[in-house]
């Protein structure tokens, strides 16, 4: 019998398969890509040898075919504009979305846990309300209005920090905290609420009247188990996330794999689209399939309960 | 603490971009996903070709008339209507080191008259349909010859797309090294080698793009020591760029930006009117608007001026005619080819028998500056002389849907000639004519005769008579040649040349300083 994460990293490889079919599909029914990529006013006939160049007069099964075959020879096409390897043009521009990624995890892991700490142990006095309204700020503020709040303010008026471009670390810095607010906001109330509730529990009562010292009352037995939300809210933000970076890397000109799939939908450049989507689903479901081994080193019932 | 680290860190990034005054880094709105001059007449390329290649004859840009300079050729004689020779320039040396020969420069002109790519098949049609040969004489001679006479050698050997290109180093690039293969292009477009006095060190698609001086050129050497080009799509962020000073120069500020530029003391706006229109097409072969009255109605109720008053500040240059100053003898300042006279507009339609169904306008969101604002303010102007017009806002290409009616676009001078501008849209085989218009039989000899003939006089008259049948067929209508802007640094010195076909930024020398 299948146990619970053996069923997850097949349903996982399922979505993917899935993705794979329609993203195909779906980018076609979008619009032919000659329409939007060959200069305005091209002649016809140029225009008919171009799109035979490009393979876009071959029957759709055609196609498909040859992307099903390039899939698994690691052969993804050529960029219909750029027209070398897709895979040229994502590796130039992934390890920028990775680095933004990496930094705005680590922002938001690393700041909201101790806030969220803090606010669950000074509820109820000024400190924890502080942090609680800054966390509703970071929720609800739209991450194109902090963005360019941040560069109106640290770039236009101060000076202090370049406004778009990804030469130096430095230039990743606004984006990361753009990119992390809304995370860091959620991280902050989650892990409050559940230590909040945590907190509440019997054992910790015992804890507590067996003379354990307080922060080891916290720190191991409450927080321990109030991780698990907190581990799940995280899953879900690295798939928000990449929803966000799209926005975030093309206020910021940071050249990422956001931006790059924003103009080739734009365009319909239909290879580097598909590679793009791939990619952003290959991450997303290896993150929410991390999530679900993450439980299970967690909690032990989650592997029980399973089988 | 925090403050004091911010501000070091910043500085210290920030005095990196102004560290030497030999360089200098240009925020643009757009950069080609690749480069090669034989294939291209995009906006985007244009920025770029200028500085890295050389055709064989240049010009004298700064004015906008035409004064031919020597370039790779020193001398150039035409042998007949259908014949034309020139000397090449001796000890060119290309950027990667080679020495430019005669073999060269055929290569350059076959790959395009050989149709070796589609791309070299389309500027063959729209830029050298005549050109029959080309042939090497000597080591220092090559001959051009054509089916019909040719009035225009000049001005086609002065194009960006007759750029000279480096043929062995192209064969070696894949495959067999002696051989061109289709790969080879391929390579080049990524890797681009010309004379100029810019060599491109890095380029990266649609990212990025770093000049440096070329110092084996063999005319005045660059102006700078190294330029980079950032694509930064913004607006916004490329206007903060240039004020946080991680940018020396801007493109593309559209005029609602003018004053947030120009009111900070550290920065300035130059800007040009630029060689190409911003039009309106209708498809006259759909039957809605195919009756030539309502067309010219269409037309007479649009008042230009007061567009170019809302949306450029005046800025823009509305035109009588297809005509631009570029043209030298041949602008025509005479015919009144396009013309507001709401009152006439409405007599026609009444004429026309128009009865008041919806007229369709596609527009882009962002691709032409101002576009949906004019578009916008057009149905207005429609809906006073009573027609109803209803806009599609799209990213899509409408040009050839047989369901299209009207919609806008640029028709830029791709060279300073009538035919290299109305030519390429609406002569006989012209794209807009591909598109959307079916002119009468008459009109392939006219055009002829106008494109043809090696006298000035004829040519002038011919497009007067062009321009006549234009004004009854009305199948597209001139709005204006737009206003365009560049912010920069005050210490920057820098304007767009009228010589020049629209968005090339020359930095070549004298054109540019930065202190």
């Amino acid at each position: 019998m299948l146990d619970q994460l053996a069923r997850r990293t097949l349903g996982a490889i399922a979505t993917l398969g899935v993705v794979i079919a329609a993203v195909f599909f779906a980018t076609r029914l979008s619009g032919n890509a000659a329409d939007y990529l060959l200069p305005p006013g091209i002649d016809m006939q140029t225009k008919q040898l171009m799109i035979s160049q490009m393979g876009l007069d071959q029957p759709l099964l055609n196609q498909f075919l040859h992307y099903l075959q390039g899939l698994f020879t690691g052969d993804m096409g050529n960029g219909l504009y750029e027209r070398r390897p897709v895979i040229a043009i994502y590796a130039e521009r992934l390890p920028n979305t990775l680095t933004l990624f990496a930094y705005a995890l680590t922002l938001a892991v690393a700041l909201g846990l101790p806030l969220g700490l803090a606010a669950a142990l000074n509820r109820g006095n000024a400190f924890g309300a502080a942090i609680m309204s800054l966390a509703f700020v970071g929720y609800a503020t739209p991450n194109f209005v902090l963005a360019i709040i941040m560069i109106l303010i640290f770039s236009f008026n101060l000076h202090w920090l370049p406004s778009s471009g990804s030469m130096t670390p430095i230039h990743f810095l606004m984006p990361a905290i753009v990119l992390a607010a809304p995370m860091l906001a959620e991280i902050i109330r989650f892990s409050r609420n559940a230590l909040l509730d945590v907190l509440g529990q019997d054992y910790l009562r015992t804890a507590r009247a067996k003379g354990l010292p307080e922060h080891l009352v916290v720190g191991k037995h409450a927080l321990r188990n109030a991780a698990i939300p907190v581990v799940t809210i995280l899953g879900l933000q690295v798939a928000g996330m990449v929803g966000r970076v799209v926005i975030v890397e093309s206020v910021f000109a940071t050249k990422g794999i956001g931006d790059l799939v924003v103009y080739s939908a734009i365009g319909r450049d239909y290879p580097v689209l598909q590679f793009g989507v791939i990619l952003i689903a290959l991450i997303v479901v290896t993150s929410s399939l991390i999530v679900d081994y993450a439980y299970a080193a967690l909690d032990p019932r989650v592997k029980v309960a399973a089988s | 603490m925090l403050k004091t680290l911010l501000t070091t860190f910043a500085l210290s990034t920030m005095l990196i971009s102004a560290a030497t005054a030999q360089s200098m880094t240009v925020g643009v709105q757009n950069l080609p996903p690749w480069l090669d001059p034989g294939k291209d007449f995009s906006n985007n390329g244009s920025q770029i070709y200028y500085n890295t290649f050389d055709p064989l004859i240049l010009k004298d840009y700064s004015q906008a008339g035409a004064t031919f300079k020597p370039g790779l050729a020193t001398a150039w004689e035409q042998l007949s209507p259908t014949e034309f020779q020139v000397t090449l320039r001796e000890g060119v040396k290309f950027q990667n080191g080679d020495l430019m020969t005669a073999e060269d420069v055929v290569f350059s002109f076959e790959r395009v008259l050989q149709d070796m790519t589609p791309e070299y098949a389309g500027i063959h049609r729209q830029f050298f349909d005549n050109f029959a040969s080309v042939e090497k004489i000597d080591d220092a001679t090559v001959k051009f010859t054509t089916t019909k006479p040719e009035p225009l050698f000049e001005v086609l050997l002065n194009t960006s797309e007759a750029s000279i290109v480096p043929k062995n180093y192209i064969a070696g690039l894949t495959g067999d090294k002696a051989t061109i293969e289709p790969s080879d292009f391929d390579a080049f477009m990524l890797a681009p080698v010309g004379t100029g006095p810019y060599a491109i060190s890095s380029f990266q698609p649609g990212e990025n793009l770093v000049w440096t001086r070329f110092d084996g050129y063999w005319g005045d050497k660059a102006a700078l020591e190294e330029v980079t080009l950032r694509r930064i799509p913004e607006l916004a962020t490329r206007v903060t760029a240039l004020a946080n000073g991680e940018v020396d120069l801007i493109t593309n500020v559209p005029p609602d930006q003018l004053d947030t530029i120009g009111s900070n003391p550290a920065l300035k706006v130059v800007g040009n009117v630029t060689p190409l229109f911003h039009v309106i097409f209708f498809n006259t072969r759909n039957p809605a608007m195919a009756n030539p009255k309502l067309r010219q109605a269409l037309g007479m109720g649009i008042d230009r001026n007061l567009l170019n008053e809302a949306l450029w500040g005046n800025q823009a240059k509305v035109p009588n005619t297809h005509s631009y100053e570029q043209f030298g003898e041949l602008y025509d300042t005479t015919d009144q080819t396009f013309e507001y006279n709401p009152e006439k507009a409405k007599e026609l339609l009444a004429e026309a028998g128009y009865d008041g169904s919806v007229i369709r306008f596609d527009t882009d969101p962002v691709y032409y500056t101002n576009g949906l604002l004019a578009a916008q303010a057009i149905q207005e102007m429609w809906a006073e002389i009573g027609v109803k017009a209803e806009i599609n806002v799209t990213t899509k290409w409408t040009g050839p849907d047989a369901d299209m009616m009207v919609r806008n676009w640029s028709n830029p001078m791709y060279f300073a000639d009538p035919a290299g501008s109305f030519g390429v849209m609406w002569s006989p085989k012209g794209s807009g004519s591909e598109m959307a218009w079916t002119p009468n039989e008459a009109y392939p000899a006219l055009w002829d005769k106008f494109r043809y003939s090696t006298d000035l006089a004829v040519r002038k008259e011919a497009y007067s008579e062009i321009m006549a049948y234009v004004k009854e067929e009305m199948p597209f209508v001139v709005l204006y040649q737009p206003y365009e802007s560049y912010g920069m640094r005050q210490d920057v010195t820098w304007a767009p040349l009228p010589g020049h076909i629209p968005y090339v930024l020359d930095f070549r020398a004298g054109s540019v300083t930065v202190k």
